[in-house]
């Protein structure tokens, strides 16, 4: 569970297990909730996660941080990946501030390079050879 | 390739090719690898002829002074290729998926769990970060004689050993949820009613929830009673950051595989032997009756007599945790604290 934030009496919470609620993905929504009354207001998709052929918990991806930014206008959005997005509070618009970080290893140096692709000689070439 | 079962038929596929094996030095045609591969999956009976290749490439490499990369590419090398007939074939059956096949074949363990159940284990070389025939491609001689030498592997021998304790862990419950839940005593339906029934269910809730569980423990228990079950790295997953994670299946695959990683090993390398466990069942309800995660234990309330904020019981009964946690419960290896804190009840 992160952090919420409250602002202008209203509690900003990411949500994390929305498929409970039918929203088909854990992670990536984020709810308003009025403090006097304890009513959700809204839920707003900040991001989409696309479930593949995996076992569904290697593509939920939560919310670690909510930041209020912009003179308090809108919210900083991280997820586990390092993305951040931006939501505005009034039009409850997003948009991406950074993509996550390319966390791809660099290539082995001990692994060596593909040769240089082979002159195509097709069947018979190859069958009258070198 | 993206998945055990494709690099397994292609395997197969070459190992069972009669002009493969009439190519084959006597050295390595000697050992009939095809005869440890069903179509369905791996077989113990050529288990024999798996472990003479790897105990043969040892001794070739200490007598001949050469890496297991030169003996692998010499031996699988198209010998007839000066020929009309070899370019043919040669032309059909590159040297580099021959190797891919022995090589996969070296990597292959069967491990024993008590009783007379076997657990597969592909222990790849960690330096692979593709499956074996996408990691050999567009590669010459050298390169391939160099880079099918690498022998240090994902998993250790205590890996593979915690692998199959692991599992034979996960079968021994899932046998004695299988058989309590055809005819459930009172303890059982308590525990049902814990992990999968909302407060104050009635007895038919309850008897509901049992069959589905019944019938679902009862597939579990095929899969781990099949000497079948591959417990597998996934290179692709492991070199994208996803090593990190417990173990994840493939849900169109056909054959029977986990994709075991090292959150996995670390549990039931440190004293958590029930968490592996657990993960075991965990996997294969995702691919034996489509469980969902819609929550997992570190959130708690699993259980949809923990109050508010908990697991509705349409969802509990989806849930792969609450599956797995049911049967480490059902079988005493849950401490109290650690069932209390994931149901959210006593």
């Amino acid at each position: 569970m992160i952090a919420p934030v409250e602002h202008g009496g209203l509690r900003y919470e990411a949500l994390h297990w929305a498929k409970e609620r039918g929203l088909g993905q854990n992670g990536g929504f984020v709810a308003a909730i009025d403090i006097a009354s304890g009513k959700e207001l809204w839920v707003q998709r900040i991001y989409e996660i696309v479930y593949g052929d995996k076992s569904p918990q290697k593509y939920d991806r939560f919310i670690t941080t909510l930041t209020l930014i912009d003179g308090d206008t809108a919210l900083a959005v991280t997820d586990q990946t390092g993305a951040v997005y931006r939501l505005d509070l009034g039009t409850r618009a997003v948009t991406l501030i950074s993509a996550a970080p390319d966390t791809t290893p660099p290539p082995n140096p001990r692994k060596p390079a593909k040769a240089e692709p082979a002159e195509k000689k097709g069947f018979f070439g190859r069958l009258l050879g070198d | 390739m993206h998945d055990f079962e494709t690099c397994y038929k292609k395997t197969r596929r070459q190992l069972t090719n009669f002009d493969f094996h009439a190519k084959l030095p006597k050295s390595m045609a000697k050992f009939n690898l095809a005869s440890a591969m069903d179509s369905d999956g791996p077989n113990r009976r050529g288990y024999d002829d798996i472990k003479a290749l790897r105990a043969a490439l040892t001794d070739s490499k200490r007598k001949t002074n050469k890496s297991e990369g030169e003996i692998l590419v010499a031996a699988c090398e198209d010998v007839a290729g000066k020929t009309i007939i070899g370019k043919i074939t040669g032309w059909l059956y590159d040297t580099k998926d021959r190797v891919s096949a022995v090589k996969m074949m070296r990597h292959m363990y069967l491990m024993r769990m008590r009783g007379s159940q076997d657990v597969w284990v592909y222990s790849p070389p960690k330096s692979y970060t593709q499956w074996l025939y996408d990691e050999f491609e567009g590669m010459n001689k050298a390169g391939l004689e160099t880079w099918s030498s690498e022998d240090d592997e994902t998993y250790s021998e205590s890996d593979k050993t915690a692998m199959a304790d692991a599992t034979q862990m996960a079968m021994a419950w899932c046998m004695k949820c299988q058989v309590k839940l055809s005819t459930p005593d009172a303890a059982s339906k308590a525990l049902v009613r814990k992990w999968f029934c909302a407060p104050g269910a009635d007895d038919k809730a309850v008897e509901k929830a049992s069959k589905t569980l019944g019938l679902g423990f009862k597939k579990i228990c095929s899969v781990l009673n099949s000497n079948k079950l591959v417990l597998s790295d996934e290179p692709n997953d492991r070199a994208g950051g996803g090593w990190k994670d417990y173990a994840f299946v493939y849900k169109s695959e056909k054959m029977s595989v986990v994709y075991v990683q090292s959150a996995t090993l670390s549990a039931a390398k440190g004293s958590k032997m029930w968490l592996a466990a657990l993960t075991i069942v965990h996997e294969l309800s995702h691919r034996e009756m489509n469980t969902e995660d819609h929550r997992y234990d570190s959130d708690g309330k699993l259980s949809p007599s923990a109050g508010q904020g908990a697991l509705s019981a349409a969802h509990a009964i989806q849930n792969a945790d609450n599956w797995g946690y049911f049967a480490a419960d059902m079988n005493g290896g849950l401490a109290g604290g650690t069932s209390l804190t994931v149901a959210g009840v006593a």
